[in-house]
C-alpha cells in the first residue's frame, strides 16, 4: 500500500496547506538556524579541501641535476627527431 | 455579570470525509494545468468562509436567531455612554452596541480599544456555524500508533500532530475549538508533556507538581513498569462540577481526551443540576439515579443530576484517591452574585475535603482572578495553589459576547488555575 497522503498537503498542487504553516511556526528560526549551521559546515569543508588540494605544483622543490651544453643539445636533437618519427 | 445560564452546544452531523473531496472529480482546464504548474491557489469556492461573506448585521441577518438575539440585546443592555436603551448597530462588527450614532462616535474606549473587532469575530463565527457550509474538521482522528508523539504546546501543534482536519481558516478553528477546550483543557494539564511548567518559569507550582505528578503515576503506567503493582485496579475519575454545556458534548469528542492516554481508562462524572439535557424533552431534566453512557470500553461519561455536596455526604465517591480523582470545574462563578454562594459552602468544603487537584477555568482574566481571590478568602488556610492563574492554551478560539453587555467579550475556558485542600506530612519537622 502507498503511503497515506497527508492531510495537511493541498490535494491538487503539493503545497503545505496554512495550517500546517501555522504549526510548523514554532520550528521556523531554530530550522532556518540549523540550516545555515549545517550548510556553512559543509560548504566550508568543501572549499578548505579546495584550497588544500588544488595548489599550483611546478615541483619547483625537486632538486634537477645539471646538465651540459653538449648533452642538452643533444636531447633536443633527440626530442626533435622523435617528434618527426610521430607525425 | 455574565450569564451563567446553559450554553447550547452546537451538533453537527459527521459527514464522510470523501463528501467533500470535490477538487479530484473537476475535469481540469488548460487553466487550471498552468495555475497548478506555476503553484498558484486555486480558485476559492463560494463556500469557503471568508470575513466578507460572513459578515451582516445581526438586526439584517438571514438567520431569524441571530435576529432575535439582537432583539434580545436591545432589552437586556444598556448604552455605555449615555445608560439608555441600545438602538445603534455599530457599522463595523455588526452587533447593536449603543444608543445613537452620537454615542457610538463619543465611545472613545470602544474605539481606542478596538474591541469592535473582536465583535465583528463574534458576528461573522455565529454566522459561519449557521452558514450552512460542509464541516469536514468535524470529522475527528482515531487513535494513532505509540511511536507518533501528540505534542501539547498549542492548539496548531496538537491538531496537527493528532492528524486532525487541515483547518485553515479561523472559522473552522473556532468552531471546533469550542467543542475540543473541554477535553483537550483536561488532557493538557494531565499530560506528560504538558505546555505548562514548573515555577518560576511556567504557573505550576510545586505543590501543584505534586498532585500532578500522583496522577501521571496513574495515567502513564507502562513507564512505571517496577512498581506496577501498586495502580489499583479501577478507572481514572474526572469529575466535572456544575456541567452544562460540556456535559451535552457527545462521547466521540471526550474520546479524544483518552486517545491522549491509550494506557487509561477513564470515567467522566458529570454533577450539577444541568448535567443531564434531554434531547427530545429539550430541557434539563432531574435523575433519580444517574444515567451511564458507555463510549466504549475504555471510557464512561456518567451524568448525576444532584449537587457535589449531596453526593460527597453521602459517600457516593468514597474514597478519593489524589493519585486517580481530579476535579474540573469549568467557569464555575465562585465570585458570581447569583451562584457564588451555592459553590462556597458545603460544596468548596466537600471539594478541600477531598485532597484531590481542583482546576478551574474562567471567561477572562479578571473572572477567574476574582473566582480565586473569593476562594483564598475564604479558605486561603486550608487550601495550596496548584496552578496561578494563567492563559489556558487550549482555550476555545471563537469570540463571544454577553447579551447583558455586548461590549464584554469573552472566550470559553480562556483562563486556568488549579488548587486543593491542603495536606498535612505524617511526620513534622
Amino acid at each position: 500500500m502507498p503511503l497515506e497522503r497527508s492531510p495537511y498537503q493541498d490535494p491538487r498542487t503539493w503545497k503545505m496547506t496554512p495550517a500546517m504553516i501555522r504549526a510548523r511556526k514554532p520550528f521556523f528560526k531554530g530550522n532556518m538556524i540549523g540550516l545555515a549551521a549545517f550548510t556553512g559546515l559543509s560548504v566550508g569543508i568543501y572549499f578548505y579541501t579546495y584550497s588544500f588540494l588544488h595548489k599550483d605544483n611546478d615541483f619547483s622543490d625537486v632538486p634537477i641535476p645539471p646538465v651540459s651544453e653538449e648533452e642538452l643539445a643533444q636531447l633536443r636533437k633527440e626530442f626533435e627527431q622523435e617528434r618527426q618519427n610521430r607525425q | 455579570m455574565f450569564l451563567r445560564t446553559s450554553v447550547p452546544v452546537y451538533r453537527t452531523t459527521l459527514l464522510p470525509r470523501n463528501a467533500f473531496n470535490v477538487a479530484g472529480n473537476q475535469t481540469r482546464h488548460l487553466m487550471g494545468f498552468v495555475r497548478n504548474a506555476l503553484g498558484l491557489d486555486p480558485p476559492t469556492s463560494p463556500d469557503d468562509p471568508t470575513p466578507e461573506n460572513r459578515f451582516h448585521p445581526w438586526d439584517q441577518s438571514p438567520s431569524p436567531d441571530l435576529r432575535e438575539r439582537a432583539a434580545r440585546i436591545r432589552t437586556l443592555a444598556r448604552c455605555p455612554v449615555t445608560g439608555k436603551e441600545i438602538n445603534y448597530t455599530c457599522p463595523i462588527s455588526g452587533i447593536p452596541t449603543h444608543h445613537s450614532r452620537e454615542a457610538w462616535e463619543q465611545d472613545k474606549e470602544y474605539h481606542a480599544s478596538k474591541r469592535y473587532e473582536l465583535l465583528k469575530k463574534v458576528n461573522i463565527y455565529e454566522h459561519d456555524l449557521r452558514s450552512g457550509r460542509p464541516f469536514p474538521e468535524f470529522d475527528f482522528p482515531r487513535d494513532q500508533g505509540q511511536d507518533r508523539m501528540v505534542n501539547m504546546t498549542n492548539w496548531d501543534l496538537f491538531l496537527y500532530t493528532r492528524a486532525f482536519y487541515s483547518m485553515d481558516t479561523e472559522f473552522q478553528m473556532a468552531a471546533v475549538t469550542k467543542m475540543l477546550s473541554y477535553p483537550i483543557t483536561i488532557g493538557s494539564v494531565l499530560h506528560q508533556f504538558s505546555p505548562y511548567s514548573l515555577q518560576p518559569k511556567g504557573p505550576i507550582s510545586l505543590e501543584g507538581l505534586k498532585s500532578l505528578a500522583a496522577l501521571r503515576y496513574t495515567l502513564y503506567p507502562m513507564q512505571n513498569r517496577l512498581v506496577i503493582s501498586t495502580t489499583k485496579a479501577r478507572p481514572m475519575r474526572i469529575f466535572i462540577l456544575g456541567a452544562r454545556a460540556e456535559s451535552q458534548l457527545p462521547g466521540h469528542v471526550w474520546k479524544q481526551l483518552q486517545y491522549l492516554f491509550p494506557e487509561q481508562t477513564f470515567e467522566i462524572h458529570f454533577i450539577g443540576p444541568e448535567s443531564y439535557y434531554d434531547k427530545d424533552k429539550k430541557k434539563y431534566i432531574q435523575l433519580t439515579t444517574p444515567i451511564t453512557e458507555s463510549v466504549d470500553e475504555t471510557l464512561k461519561l456518567i451524568y448525576h443530576t444532584e449537587y457535589f455536596h449531596k453526593l460527597h455526604e453521602a459517600q457516593d465517591f468514597f474514597p478519593y484517591d489524589p493519585y486517580m480523582d481530579v476535579f474540573f470545574i469549568f467557569h464555575p462563578g465562585f465570585a458570581s452574585a447569583e451562584i457564588g454562594e451555592h459553590w462556597m459552602k458545603d460544596t468548596m468544603k466537600g471539594l478541600l475535603d477531598t485532597k484531590c487537584a481542583i482546576f478551574t477555568t474562567g471567561f477572562t482574566k479578571n473572572d477567574l482572578l476574582e473566582d480565586i481571590a473569593v476562594v483564598q478568602d475564604k479558605y486561603g488556610k486550608e487550601l495550596d495553589i496548584l496552578m496561578k492563574p494563567t492563559k489556558n492554551v487550549f482555550g476555545s478560539t471563537k469570540w463571544e459576547l454577553n447579551d447583558m453587555n455586548p461590549q464584554e467579550v469573552y472566550q470559553f475556558n480562556m483562563y486556568i488555575a488549579g488548587f486543593r485542600g491542603k495536606r498535612y506530612p505524617t511526620i513534622k519537622r
